[in-house]
């Protein structure tokens, strides 16, 4: 119970540092929120009275003692650019990005999890040859010229995918043709965002599970007659399990900065286009409440990665700390 | 409609049937030009063969439209992307469709909406409608009167700072003796009064319960019921915006044709033009040239090309930098002393400042001069922009009457341009390829915004040509707002921006010396008392041939004066379909402009393949 | 270790010296109109001016003056094929051969031109060279932030260690992209500036191995022998434990160069990065998007040289920390 309190603690602390510190940067940003003294048809009195309605006449201290009084209560303010609260854009935002990132995650990390595992059981093997000369090379790949790449091939040349969106204007009727409809949108977002994540992940399994396969244990398992395959894809696997997961927490905002290009690649309308957009035209709330929401994101899976870690190795639970 | 200017004189007109799209004129002269829904012949170029109208139109089907950057309100009056208010042409009313036009000899016209008939008093200082009686609100309220009182006091409500407030200014109030009967007073005369009682669109009284203040924080796509064609079904902010038909419009349930548009943001080029090539779009307004050049290879798609309404031009501070920034701390140390927070820079002071301490280069109209004749800008154009670019020599934008169509833009002349800055003074006298006068070298900064990649590349070409003339021009791309920041502090000597143009011709509130202090848009304070006499006597007149003879005296002081360097007026581009028709190609300042009569051929294209 | 880090030595200096190898005609600006987009491998006759400046002859094939000829003489001018049609001046403005006939050269475009007719190898070396160095600024700016964190972590108290531990967590937690798009909107954009952006955002996961590498060694035998004979705290962390630390620090850094190089390329595409007329591979990249479908070269070639790049830079790294870890 120590152990969760004291991680609990700690994430709070990092989160709250976080909003600091995006606060003090985007007080730096030059001119104005919204473009309000761009206007030029708006005269010193009604950008005045604008700002006033905005609440951007208050001193820099004020607003963001402000923010996170509201911000503790779960109001994150009024989007500038978009006219209504931040928490509804991010609430519409956050369900693409699931989408997107979630599925490329768990792709990502299925994908390097068995070209890992092979690559490790059978040396020499296809597998392996791929970590060890093709893996480099995707991890060299920018994610918005992949992108580009694969609209360019898979939907202008070979016409077989949609080049961007969500779904469809008018969406089928049936709900197996709208489920395909969803899919077909997804697939090349998901796999340019995924491909470069997949490169880590399966370098890290190839190398844990080498090391974990040279373990006596092994030999003993396989001496005592357990198939070979048993031991590498149950046994070995569960050992080079927890520095996975950690890898996976600490490659979340990688992610979802990964997703920031791919969302404008494939006019995706998930964070990543929120926080672009927010950020170029000055939307002050708008980026403070995305930072909340991808950082709060962010900590509350490593908080997981390091509960989860602790079940999985009971080492690192504290003595009579009980972690579940 | 400048040209037969209705401000001027009484106008009466018949009644018309609702629906009846011809206005029949009593008196002698036709004063507004309505178009019918019909290709004007010699509009605007259209690759290939149009689609052919020949067959009877169809009904029903999904329009998809592309836009760069989405609507971000369905409510105009808070909006500030042009897609919000091509948005709310469709689903809210107006008095008159305003019309820039397309083409050479078009006309800027009123296209009667809401409004039926109108009169304009002589001395402009009343100004009648009646309403058409079958207009209605998607909540079932009739259009009327009433409504348009509501929407005017928020136009002038101080706690909606909407920024064409100004133009409201001059209207005392709106009278409603009858639902479907307006009379709106004016407490000064306006040069276009029936554009001022028009700007923009009309909201109804129903949503007078929400506060003013709390306008920019409402969800206006649920709030705002519809009484155009369309009505907002879904709105996905940032992403997608759904628009089914209105059954409730006065059109119906002839128009519109198509029972949905779907507005979706694409913000990347090639996957704009894939999908419009698979089919998952139909329509895409905004294309750059390059873009444009390239669809029109494809069959399967027209291009439609039309001018655009602004012009984007080099700007001078006439103002000497080292005078101003001296004069400023006086001023701010005299507001310090004054205990004022605000110290705006009064427009007299400013003006005074530009006559007695000119610019050492930009003061002086022969610089300026021997600029715009140095810069090739046809050139520009054609490299830039794929030729799909005018020259304009005025701001007054062709084919606006208070054009002179006989005015030409000053050629490109290297040679010339030289001479001008010889007689001003500036000469190599050192041979290092830089002129000087007084010791000083003729080398200055201009400044583009950094996000604009056009016009950095522009200022880049400008930068070799003026090196021939031996002016040593530098680039400082800086951030939007920080651009506007140095514009409006005076901390620039030139810069590149870009002006939209209104059918309304005021050349004092570019040029004027009022518009000198804070918060005028004459940002180098150009001041001229010949071209100021001008405007201000242009700006008085009302006899339209009168008045257009001296807007055109006005541009022919502004030729020989160059407070700008008007660089080019682009075109815009917008892709279609061929499945798509009925488009109409005369309007220049709305993509989708009468949308309600367009039509799709086929449906096969519109839910992907 | 040595054999292993001079092909990275190579490739660095190689894309250094860029500048000198690429052909002063590549810098100049040509006609755009006339080699706007041309593929690679294009030869390009031009005409010579008077004063010595090139005048390319090339566009549309169907717009040529005479039916395979990029030029032809008539009436005392020369009338030659630029872009969608054809453009004439006085034939005393250029150079003449003995015949009296307009002196031509040739020109190569090894990797076709951009939509701006300027040479793409040209470009793309410069480019390669200004994203290099942005990413060798900015990963020994973070190495020596990393450096500092890491030594104050470990040898320093608790206090210290944990208030740079949040720093560096709170860091980790923002989508990177996100913080320094920010950060680079704030400044005005420069390849310094973004270079010591990167620096600044890019610190914390070194300074985690380098807090370790120290942690180890503060505890291990020779220091704590060292503490024993008289050696101040200081003394120790110098000659003990800083240079173990380094060679951490080295190796974490040269693996973090290729992502910083794609991190600034994916900047500049999002529009937050290098503004022209500097170019790095990002701008050069982010401007042939909007082209690609006309011209695959101008996006697909710099993606390519980039991949490359990035790929020899690992691989050499890679060598460098298997041969530092077999030492």
């Amino acid at each position: 119970m120590r152990f969760v309190a004291a991680r609990a603690v700690h994430a709070v602390a990092t989160l709250l540092l976080v909003v600091t510190l995006a606060f003090v940067v985007l007080e730096m940003l030059p001119g104005d929120p919204a473009g309000i003294a761009e206007d030029p048809s708006l005269g010193p009195a009604e950008q005045a009275r604008l700002r006033a309605a905005l609440g951007l006449d208050q001193p820099p201290a004020r607003r963001y003692a402000t923010f996170l009084a509201h911000a503790l209560q779960g109001d994150l303010g009024v989007s500038i650019s978009r006219h209504r609260p931040v928490r509804d854009v991010l609430a519409a935002a956050l369900g693409p990005t699931v989408q997107l990132a979630g599925s490329a995650l768990v792709l990502s990390v299925l994908l390097g999890w068995l070209i890992g595992t092979q690559a490790a059981s059978r040396p020499g093997g296809l597998a392996e040859r791929a970590v060890r000369t093709l893996l480099p090379a995707v991890d060299a790949v920018p994610p918005f010229w992949l992108g580009l790449v694969a609209i360019l091939l898979f939907a202008w040349r070979l016409g077989w995918l949609p080049a961007g969106h969500l779904a469809s204007p008018t969406p089928p009727e049936t709900w197996t043709a709208l489920l395909v409809d969803r899919l077909r949108h997804l697939v090349l977002p998901v796999c340019v965002l995924a491909i470069p994540g997949t490169a880590p992940v399966a370098r890290h399994q190839w190398s844990a599970m080498r090391r974990e396969l040279r373990r006596p244990w092994v030999r003993a398992a396989l001496a005592n007659g357990v198939a070979r395959g048993r031991v590498v894809w149950l046994r070995g696997t569960r050992a080079a399990l927890l520095p996975l997961i950690a890898l996976v927490g600490l490659g979340l905002p990688a992610l979802v900065g990964g997703a920031v290009v791919v969302e404008v690649v494939f006019a995706w309308p998930g964070l990543g286009r929120v926080h672009q957009s927010a950020l170029l035209a000055r939307d002050i709330p708008l980026v403070l409440g995305g930072l909340v929401c991808v950082s709060g994101a962010v900590v509350a899976g490593r908080l997981l990665a390091d509960l989860l870690s602790a079940w999985a190795d009971p080492r690192l639970r504290r003595p009579g700390g009980g972690a579940r | 409609m400048h040209g037969d200017d209705p401000r001027a004189r009484t106008v009466r007109r018949r009644r018309t049937r609702p629906g009846d799209r011809t206005i029949r004129f009593r008196g002698a002269a036709p004063l507004f030009v309505v178009l019918l829904l019909a290709l004007v012949p010699g509009c605007g170029s259209r690759s290939g063969t149009a689609p052919s109208d020949e067959q009877a139109p169809g009904r029903g089907g999904t329009l998809v439209v592309a836009v760069r950057v989405a609507p971000d309100a369905a409510n105009p009056y808070v909006a500030r992307t042009h897609a919000s208010l091509e948005l709310a042409n469709r689903t809210l009313p107006r008095l008159f469709a305003e019309i820039l036009p397309a083409t050479e000899d078009g006309r800027v016209e009123l296209r009667p909406e809401l409004v039926v008939d109108w009169t304009v008093d002589p001395d402009r200082r009343r100004v009648e409608l009646t309403l058409r009686d079958d207009a209605r609100w998607s909540d079932g309220q009739p259009v009327t009167c009433a409504d348009l009182a509501f929407t005017l006091a928020a136009q002038k409500d101080p706690d909606l700072a909407w920024a064409g407030a100004e133009y409201k200014q001059a209207i005392e109030s709106v009278e409603c003796p009858e639902p479907h009967r307006a009379v709106y007073r004016f407490s000064r005369p306006t040069p276009y009064t029936l554009m001022d009682v028009n700007d923009i669109h009309v909201l109804p009284r129903s949503i007078a319960d929400v506060p003013r203040a709390e306008w920019r924080r409402t969800d206006w796509a649920a709030r705002l019921p519809a009484a155009g064609p369309f009505r907002i079904a879904a709105w996905r902010d940032g992403a997608e915006v759904v628009l089914e038909r209105n059954d409730a419009y006065w059109g119906a349930p002839e128009l519109p044709r198509i029972d949905r548009i779907v507005l979706r943001a694409v913000p990347e080029t090639t996957t704009l033009l894939t999908q419009l090539l698979a089919g998952e779009v139909q329509f895409a307004s905004g294309l750059d040239p390059a873009s444009a050049r390239r669809l029109e290879r494809e069959p399967a798609i027209a291009v439609l090309r039309r001018p655009g309404w602004n012009y984007v031009y080099l700007g001078w501070n006439t103002i000497d930098p080292e005078a101003y920034r001296a004069w400023r701390r006086g001023r701010e140390a005299a507001c310090r002393r004054a205990g004022q927070d605000a110290c705006p820079d009064p427009p007299a002071e400013i003006a005074r400042l530009a006559r007695e301490h000119p610019h050492p280069l930009f003061g002086d109209a022969r610089v300026r001069r021997a600029i715009t004749l140095g810069i090739d800008r046809r050139q520009l154009v054609d490299a830039h922009l794929l030729g799909a670019a005018s020259v304009p020599p005025s701001p007054i934008l062709a084919p606006l009457p208070e054009h002179d169509p006989a005015l030409e833009p000053w050629p490109y002349d290297p040679d010339r341009a030289r001479r001008e800055l010889q007689e001003a003074g500036w000469l190599d006298r050192d041979g290092d390829g830089w002129l000087e006068r007084d010791g000083r070298v003729a080398r200055f900064t201009v400044y583009v915004h950094a996000g604009n990649r056009l016009r950095r590349d522009v200022a880049l070409s400008i930068k070799r040509q003026l090196a021939d003339l031996g002016l040593d021009m530098r680039i400082e791309p800086v951030e939007s707002a920080a651009f506007y920041a140095r514009l409006f502090g005076r901390q620039m000597d030139a810069w590149i921006a870009r002006w939209r143009v209104s059918a309304r011709v005021d050349m004092t509130e570019l040029f004027g010396e009022a518009a000198c202090g804070t918060g005028g848009a004459n940002f180098g304070c150009f001041v001229d008392d010949e071209a100021a006499t001008l405007a201000a006597q242009a700006r008085e007149t009302t006899d339209a041939e009168r008045r257009h003879a001296l807007w055109h005296a006005w541009e022919r002081r502004f030729r020989e004066q160059q407070p700008y360097t008007l660089l080019f007026r682009a075109d815009l581009f917008a892709a279609a379909r061929r499945e798509v028709h009925g488009i109409e190609t005369s309007q220049a300042n709305d993509a989708l402009a009468g949308v309600e009569s367009w039509w799709l051929a086929s449906q096969a294209t519109a839910s992907g393949r | 270790m040595r054999r292993a880090a001079l092909p990275l030595a190579l490739l660095v200096g190689l894309v250094a010296a860029a500048p000198a190898l690429v052909p002063e005609a590549g810098r100049r600006s040509l006609d755009s109109v006339a080699l706007r987009l041309l593929p690679p491998l294009s030869r390009v006759p031009m005409l010579v001016a008077r004063d010595g400046s090139l005048v390319p002859m090339a566009g549309d094939p169907a717009a040529a003056p005479a039916p395979g000829r990029p030029f032809v003489v008539e009436h005392g001018e020369v009338v030659w094929l630029r872009g969608h049609g054809v453009a004439r001046r006085p034939l005393g403005e250029f150079r003449l051969d003995e015949q009296g006939r307009p002196e031509t050269t040739t020109r190569l475009f090894l990797a076709g031109t951009d939509s701006f007719g300027r040479d793409l190898a040209a470009r793309l070396l410069a480019g390669l060279r200004l994203s290099v160095l942005i990413a060798l600024g900015a990963v020994a700016g973070a190495a020596v932030l990393a450096g500092l964190a890491g030594l104050a972590g470990g040898l320093a108290g608790r206090a210290v260690d944990g208030v740079l531990s949040l720093a560096g967590d709170g860091l980790l937690s923002i989508p990177r992209i996100v913080l320094v798009m920010a950060l680079a909107l704030a400044v005005e954009p420069g390849p310094a500036v973004l270079a010591l952006v990167l620096a600044l955002t890019g610190w914390p996961a070194m300074a985690r191995l380098v807090r370790v590498e120290v942690r180890r060694m503060r505890d291990a035998d020779v220091a704590l022998a060292a503490r024993a004979a008289g050696a101040s705290p200081l003394r120790v962390a110098l000659v003990h434990v800083l240079p173990e630390a380094a060679a951490t620090l080295a190796i974490a850094a040269g693996l973090r160069i290729a992502p910083t190089i794609l991190l600034e390329a994916s900047l500049s595409f999002l529009g937050a990065g290098v503004s022209p007329p500097a170019a790095s591979l990002g701008t050069i990249l982010a401007e042939g998007r909007d082209v690609l479908l006309d011209a695959w070269w101008v996006l697909t070639l710099p993606g390519i040289a980039l991949v490359l790049f990035v790929l020899a830079v690992s691989r050499s790294v890679d060598r460098i920390q298997f041969a530092s870890e077999t030492r």
